[in-house]
């Protein structure tokens, strides 16, 4: 699997804190990658340092194949674009102008582009109006529109969504989908509103006191996540002889649990249990979101 | 660092803070030049020397103002930020920073002379000063702006917050002011006292050969004056005042005062963790 973004052991200590604590994460190509973690767990500071604004106090990170202290990691930042807390804008400009300084910036020979740019974010009918008097929404969508000006191949989001009304966190979210889908644009998103996440992300990283605890793509989430019925029984052996017969898809746990992923006949798995000399004890239907996954991960207690 | 540049004259030429200040130093000219001719008027007379120097205490505001306001933005807005991600280098940010707070310095100080240059001859009487010392003196002049520039770009890439920042620098001129104005009226204190003084008593004393207890002597002297020539408010006050001792060494503290905060600062700010 080809990375654009892969950090080995990363570490950022701030005197006696360490924000990060030996990190090591792979973001894939075209994928969109959730940054799933607590507050302080240390997500911003790793976004911090991929797009240089500080230095890591240990490891390393590699982005499109050049290490950080490499001389020219300036070249793959250019490939990048992000959004890091709140979005970078000249509030007393307006959309237009912002971009065309952007594009100043990145040394682009002329402004086209411009008027796509502000259209696929949806502000192609702001006019002159000045970036101070855009809602919350729209002047996050104009930093997503700045870092994506140069036609990066990577975008970093830092909680996109945060304080966004409900509208506008569905504009946010097509847009990344868009992004992705239309343009090839591989994402890494940090949030900890999961369930936003959950609709966009096709891998996710659970990051908790500054480390990784868990790399998983989405298809493993769902599978972890399915919606099962969890048996409880007297003797597992028999119970997978009988789910055997019936054909079900299921997984033994221990000796006396197993969660089975399709819907059962009660009175029909009861009667073949009972002809096996086993007792059935409990049943639970469960059904795992991403959230009581990360609950699991990483201890409730604390706000996700 | 050609493309920040590029960016960042484009977002001055539309800065109010920049021609709110070339509107001021424009204002201060031909208040300069006002003056020249109601002193001429009144039988006082004026050089283009003289109106060559009145600036330096307004100029000193100008690098303050300007990096609080329009740097300071940068850090604020985050736009500091999209630089660095867009692949720009630090010493380029750094440099293209000072390189547009010199370039609008300049230009402010140079609305300042407009008036002065037109108004100027008809209201002085000559130089005053000859031409080789007025090029000296106008070139310390802009080395000591430049100093100051310098000091505030270093101010503006180092301290993130805007209103903090607008205070450090505005407080930290205020002060340099009050300094060199103090250097600069102990350094004038005359040896001995002029003429003839009246005591409490009502009677006239000679003192002509009394010396004066506030003057400034022996290596206190040198002190003194080394401060007054090195700091950059020193300087101002003293191209202001025309107490202008050792020029060439003004000219040579300035360069490097502007030389290492450059330096001191980009080493700063390579190793500055940005948020």
């Amino acid at each position: 699997m080809e990375y654009v973004l892969q950090t080995v052991r990363l570490a950022k200590r701030y005197r006696q804190f360490n924000a990060l604590d030996g990190l090591t994460m792979n973001v894939p190509r075209g994928a969109i990658y959730g940054l799933v973690g607590r507050n302080g767990a240390g997500k911003t500071t790793l976004i911090r340092l991929i797009c240089g604004l500080q230095a890591p106090t240990a490891g390393m990170y590699v982005l499109y194949g050049r290490k950080h202290t490499d001389k020219d990691i300036d070249r793959s930042r250019r490939r990048m674009g992000a959004v890091v807390e709140t979005p970078s804008i000249y509030l007393d400009m307006s959309a237009e102008d912002n971009l065309k300084q952007q594009y100043r910036v990145l040394g682009l020979p002329s402004f086209e582009g411009i008027a796509e740019l502000l259209e696929l974010v949806g502000l192609e009918d702001t006019g002159k109006k000045k970036a101070r008097h855009f809602s919350l929404g729209m002047k996050q969508r104009l930093g997503i529109a700045v870092a994506l000006a140069g036609d990066p191949d990577f975008l970093v989001l830092d909680e996109p969504v945060n304080g966004l009304d409900p509208q506008g966190i569905i504009e946010i979210r097509e847009l990344i989908l868009r992004l992705n889908r239309e343009r090839q644009i591989t994402v890494l998103i940090s949030s900890h509103i999961l369930d936003e996440l959950s609709r966009l992300a096709t891998h996710y990283g659970f990051i908790d006191g500054g480390h990784m605890v868990k790399e998983i793509s989405a298809q493993e989430l769902e599978a972890a996540c399915r919606k099962c019925v969890r048996l409880t029984v007297t003797d597992a052996g028999a119970l997978a002889r009988v789910l055997d017969a019936l054909g079900a898809e299921y997984k033994v746990l221990d000796s006396e649990t197993a969660d089975v992923y399709q819907k059962l006949n009660v009175s029909q798995l009861t009667l073949a249990l009972a002809a096996q000399n086993c007792e059935l004890l409990d049943i639970q239907e469960r059904d795992e979101s991403l959230e009581s996954y990360f609950v699991s991960l990483v201890g409730g207690g604390r706000h996700a | 660092m050609h493309d920040l540049l590029r960016a960042g004259f484009s977002r001055l030429w539309r800065a109010p803070v920049f021609w709110l200040g070339v509107a001021v130093m424009a204002c201060c000219g031909g208040l300069v030049c006002l003056n020249a001719y109601d002193g001429a008027q009144r039988g006082i007379v004026y050089f283009m020397g003289d109106l060559c120097r009145y600036h330096c205490i307004v100029t000193v505001f100008l690098p303050a103002v300007f990096c609080a306001l329009f740097l300071g933005t940068e850090h604020e807005h985050g736009a500091i930020r999209n630089k660095l991600i867009a692949g720009k280098s630090r010493p380029a940010v750094y440099f293209s920073s000072l390189i547009l707070t010199l370039a609008a310095c300049l230009l402010m100080i140079g609305a300042y002379f407009v008036p002065v240059v037109i108004a100027g001859p008809f209201v002085t009487e000559g130089l005053g000063i000859g031409p080789g010392m007025l090029a000296l003196v106008l070139g310390g002049e802009l080395l000591m702006a430049a100093a100051l520039c310098g000091l505030c770009t270093l101010g503006s890439m180092l301290i993130s917050r805007k209103a903090i920042l607008a205070v450090v620098l505005l407080l930290a001129v205020l002060a340099g002011l009050a300094m060199g104005g103090y250097l600069e009226g102990r350094l004038g204190e005359p040896e001995f006292y002029p003429g003839i003084m009246m005591t409490v008593d009502g009677e006239l004393v000679d003192t002509s050969n009394m010396e004066n207890p506030s003057y400034v002597r022996g290596r206190a002297r040198e002190v003194y004056q080394f401060a007054a020539d090195f700091l950059p408010t020193g300087q101002a006050v003293a191209y202001n005042l025309d107490m202008i001792v050792h020029p060439w060494r003004m000219c040579l503290f300035s360069l490097l005062i502007l030389t290492a905060s450059t330096a001191g600062g980009l080493l700063a700010f390579r190793r500055k963790d940005l948020k």
